[in-house]
């Protein structure tokens, strides 16, 4: 790890100056992607400012029709919060399968998200749920928000402070992992809100997290997943590497679809 | 176990290695390891008086063949290659289901 600044922010908008004015600064969430990073010397910031002490980051809560989650708030704390259990229990289970236990208690949604790592779990649950990110500036629809591998939407000196969850009637979310990594090699996440259904698909694309057109049209005639058979993602633009060819994470596409409807509808 | 379903080391065509961390390369995990049951069978050795025999690898002879036969006798040939991850597997059973339309 080489030298650099340690900044405690104590306020989002305190965090949100600091970046702005501070050279080559980066913020500190949980720390599970950029910690590790900078001791293997990939990273190297000369500022980083932490979140850790900015408490209204923080908590879970429900507003009319939407689940609001600070963005300092713990996969751990998503996992076990009643609220979320009670409106989006596929939410709590994503949640829930996120990493390791020590992941979870540190990794945050807001540092999951601002990184949109293309095997993260969170970015596929919010383009599904048709979550809006919310900074010190300005709101975000999820579907603009991701942008391709470790690209967001975000702009310089920008700070996530919450996201906002619409509850979807049917939410779950289906991942088959890495062997070795256990990160996704696969995630696929369904959310069906009226007659509106969304899937998008983490783990697999070149271009990061993407919505799966052919099934959102066969799902929303039908909610059911047999609905899913047959239908066959296209090998292109997906990734192919050492752990998985193309043709074998399209087919897992296929699979883990399926898997999350049937958890959806409780099948 | 993990050297019939997960451990590979994988090196791209200069020679690097690409499974040089446990986020590459398939390190078995406790959940990995189903439950069975262990058999002993003492055969002491005839060359020394005390009838000893070298250990520690000894112990990953039975169960690389045990995992892999259980794979080829499921698919019905014998093209498994080893770690017989998810992948290998699910390329192994679809050559089995084109051999049996064949058929």
């Amino acid at each position: 790890m080489y030298d650099f600044k340690y900044h405690r922010a104590t306020s989002a908008r305190q965090a949100a100056n600091l970046l702005a004015k501070a050279e080559d600064a980066k913020l500190l969430a949980g720390g599970q992607t950029l910690l590790p990073t900078m001791k293997n010397r990939l990273a190297s910031p000369q500022n980083v400012i932490d979140l850790g002490k900015v408490a209204d980051l923080k908590g879970i809560e429900q507003k009319g029709r939407n689940i609001v989650i600070g963005a300092m708030t713990t996969h751990a704390e998503v996992a076990s919060s009643q609220v979320v259990k009670d409106a989006l229990p596929g939410l709590a289970a994503l949640a829930e399968g996120i990493g390791d236990p020590h992941v979870r208690h540190k990794g945050t949604i807001g540092g999951s998200v601002a990184n949109n790592d293309p095997s993260a779990d969170y970015p596929a649950g919010l383009m599904a749920l048709g979550a809006t990110i919310v900074t010190n500036k300005r709101k975000i629809a999820a579907d603009d928000f991701f942008q391709g591998m470790f690209a967001t939407a975000l702009d310089e000196g920008e700070v996530i402070t919450k996201v906002v969850f619409p509850i979807s009637s049917k939410f779950a979310y289906a991942k088959f992992p890495n062997p070795a990594s256990r990160y996704a090699l696969v995630g696929v996440a369904v959310a069906k809100k009226g007659s509106n259904v969304r899937v998008a698909v983490t783990g697999a694309g070149a271009n990061g997290v993407f919505r799966w057109a052919d099934a959102e049209k066969a799902l929303s005639a039908k909610f059911n997943a047999r609905s899913v058979d047959g239908l066959k993602a296209a090998a292109k633009g997906l990734n192919s590497d050492i752990h998985a060819s193309a043709d074998y994470r399209a087919h897992l596409i296929g699979v883990m679809a399926k898997r999350a409807v049937a958890a959806a509808t409780g099948k | 176990m993990g050297q019939a379903l997960l451990e590979g080391t994988v090196y791209d065509k200069n020679g690097q290695l690409l499974t040089a961390s446990f986020m590459d390369y398939g390190m078995p995990r406790a959940d990995d390891v189903p439950s069975y049951q262990l058999g002993f069978n003492t055969t002491a050795a005839p060359s020394n008086p005390l009838g000893i025999k070298g250990c520690g690898e000894a112990g990953a002879i039975a169960a690389p063949p045990a995992v892999i036969n259980a794979i080829t006798d499921a698919v019905g040939h014998e093209d498994v290659s080893m770690p017989a991850t998810p992948q290998v597997v699910w390329k192994a059973a679809q050559k089995a289901v084109k051999k049996m339309a064949a058929e």
